[in-house]
């Protein structure tokens, strides 16, 4: 596969998913609320999103509406944590679980009479990527709408996290007591977060299922572990000095992520069987880097330090 | 500290290395993309195989990669695949096909797509016309025939003509069993068989709702329901030692059952090689119509060490079909 082929395949997987490890940055690391919601408003955002666009519906208005399911779901999910007193991880779960069910719900609006179904696929529909045509842009289409969007959500959240409110939520997630002291109603700044966080999530969704120009019931499966992998990875390699550094870094992250898959899958030639140890293992070492780091650093120290005696 | 940074995508990089198993040059012409690692899929991929060395094509690269029911790695493998410029693409399983048409659409791609084991290829919007494919889309579907589900029901008598109780049993949330259910109660009532029906809400109570049922009815049809056939095994041990015939829908639910009459997914994926000699030699997509199997592609199997376990015998089985064993 030559190399621009790669570069388009790396991104146009990699876009997307740099939305959603935003999303699951902003609950996992600034709040410190580990959300399980991540799967359940991905599909969910993408299965309305599919389904507006079936029936016609133009694509940008479709894909705010994805959005705004996705952060529908963070909204139950924190309402649940704040208002029920659910635990986090059960409240995730529990939303997690109901968008299975409501999945079918949803996609089933695409068949007159209603009817659950599982799987909704666009034929000529209309999407956000067709303002480009793929006959002239031969699948550059998609990283740059993508990216577009990506860099636009960017600007945002950093934006919208650096006002007093965005301050009040990070406050939150450093030291819940300290902010109540301070009189932030921390139950409010919980839930908007999950619902921000779940609004993107719901976007990525919303933009995937644009891109396989389908959605069925198990479209969102194992895309919580690349969320998590692109933000492991993004960290330990690009740093987390600042807020801004760590929103670039996570994008960085899931697009090194990609490339590595894809490196092994087409350039090496990996067996695909074998794919889901390639995942452990970069979980694994992307999990363990600061300690390489530091064992690099020294032995460099060393060679360094060995040098210079030489030298006297 | 750049040096170190350096060093550390190398690190990451590393694991990719480890998979370089045979770095492979050469060009390579057919791709398939698998939804995951299913017997089922694996047997459809192997009788594409064998069918393109059968129709002359033996010396042919073939390009596999399976997404291990993982979306966002179907969704890249797709897109890869979708990349190299095949002379020919095969998507085994519905989401890889519509992966993979979506790929080559976003590319402007129209390398020769062909599916295979997708239900419902229409319905799943990779082609509108099945007779004559209108785009660059076509393959074969796995629709079990609704007179393999007839012939299934009818067996009961042929193996023991003094059968008079059917016992019907399925998952009640599938939509899909119970609508089987509703056409084996009609070919059982033609049949003269009594008809006792039992349904199950989840996996845990299947062992003992077949304990059950084996006491009371002749033979037991199970339909092709996903969660009996997924934990197929209970229904064997709810079976026990009782003398009553199970007959089940499809191939991959005989571990645990007596026979079954089925479509095969390594003649499906023979059948589909055929379809890829036909475009690999040139004719077009139009002329080459969706496949969807007929009763007479069917196979008679059976599952030896069952049957011999409840008592029966291959040679009680009606002469008048001809019957494989399941491997």
């Amino acid at each position: 596969m030559d190399i621009l082929n790669l570069i388009r395949l790396v991104l146009s997987s990699g876009l997307p998913c740099c939305l959603l490890a935003i999303g699951v940055f902003l609950t996992f690391r600034i709040l410190d609320f580990a959300d399980m919601t991540a799967e359940g408003s991905l599909l969910l955002g993408g299965s309305t999103c599919v389904v507006m666009l079936f029936n016609g519906v133009p694509a940008p208005i479709a894909t705010i509406c994805g959005m705004l399911v996705g952060g529908a779901c963070g909204f139950i999910t924190g309402c649940l944590n704040r208002l029920l007193k659910i635990p986090k991880l059960l409240s995730g779960i529990i939303t997690m679980t109901a968008s299975a069910s409501l999945a079918l719900l949803i996609l089933g609006f695409s068949k007159t009479p209603f009817r659950f179904t599982s799987l909704v696929t666009l034929t000529d529909q209309k999407t956000i990527f067709s303002f480009l045509p793929a006959s002239i842009f031969k699948g550059w289409q998609i990283p740059i709408v993508t990216s577009a969007i990506v860099i636009l959500m960017i600007f945002v959240i950093y934006f919208f996290f650096g006002t007093e409110y965005g301050m009040a939520i990070r406050a939150t997630g450093i030291n819940e007591r300290m902010a109540k002291a301070q009189g932030i109603n921390t139950t409010v700044t919980t839930i908007a977060c999950t619902t921000i966080s779940n609004s993107l999530i719901g976007l990525a969704g919303a933009l995937i299922c644009q891109i396989e120009a389908s959605m069925n019931t198990a479209s969102a499966t194992g895309y919580l572990v690349v969320g998590l992998a692109s933000i492991l990875i993004g960290e330990t390699v690009f740093g987390k000095r600042s807020f801004k550094n760590s929103l670039i870094s996570i994008c960085l992250g899931s697009i090194v992520y990609f490339t590595i898959i894809s490196l092994a899958t087409f350039v090496f030639h990996m067996p695909s069987e074998l794919s889901k140890i390639l995942y452990a293992v970069l979980i694994v070492l992307a999990l363990c880097l600061p300690m390489i780091k530091e064992g690099i650093m020294k032995l460099w120290n060393k060679i360094f330090k060995k040098k210079t005696v030489e030298v006297k | 500290m750049k040096k170190t940074k350096l060093l550390m995508l190398c690190t990451l990089m590393a694991p990719a290395a480890i998979g370089l198993v045979a770095c492979d040059n050469g060009k390579t012409d057919i791709g398939i993309l698998q939804y995951g690692a299913f017997d089922a899929l694996d047997n459809a991929r192997k009788g594409f195989i064998d069918g393109l060395k059968e129709g002359g094509f033996g010396n042919l690269k073939i390009d596999y990669q399976n997404a291990q029911a993982d979306a966002p790695a179907n969704a890249t493998l797709a897109k890869g695949l979708a990349a190299k410029n095949h002379k020919l693409n095969l998507a085994i399983a519905t989401p890889c096909a519509t992966a993979m048409k979506a790929a080559q659409e976003a590319i402007g791609s129209t390398t020769p797509l062909l599916f295979t084991a997708t239900t419902d290829p229409v319905g799943a919007g990779l082609l509108t016309n099945k007779d004559a494919p209108e785009g660059y889309i076509t393959g074969t579907s796995d629709l079990q025939p609704s007179e393999a589900l007839d012939n299934q029901i009818k067996l009961v008598k042929k193996m023991n003509s003094g059968a008079a109780n059917l016992g019907i049993y399925y998952c009640a949330n599938e939509q899909n069993s119970q609508a089987q259910a509703e056409l084996a109660k009609a070919v059982a009532a033609s049949e003269g068989l009594t008809v006792t029906e039992k349904t199950c809400v989840d996996a845990n109570s299947i062992k003992m709702d077949i304990a059950d049922l084996a006491t009371k009815v002749d033979a037991i049809w199970i339909p092709t329901d996903n969660t009996v056939a997924n934990n197929i095994g209970k229904v064997k041990e709810g079976l026990g030692a009782n003398k009553t015939l199970v007959i089940v829908g499809e191939e991959g639910m005989l571990s645990g059952a007596h026979l079954t009459i089925s479509i095969s997914y390594y003649d499906l994926g023979f059948k589909t090689a055929e379809l890829a000699c036909k475009i690999l030699k040139g004719d077009a997509i139009k002329d080459i119509p969706v496949f969807y199997p007929t009763v007479d592609t069917c196979s008679y199997l059976y599952n030896k060490a069952n049957l011999e376990a409840s008592g029966f015998s291959v040679a009680d089985l009606p002469s008048e079909f001809t019957w494989k064993e399941a491997k």
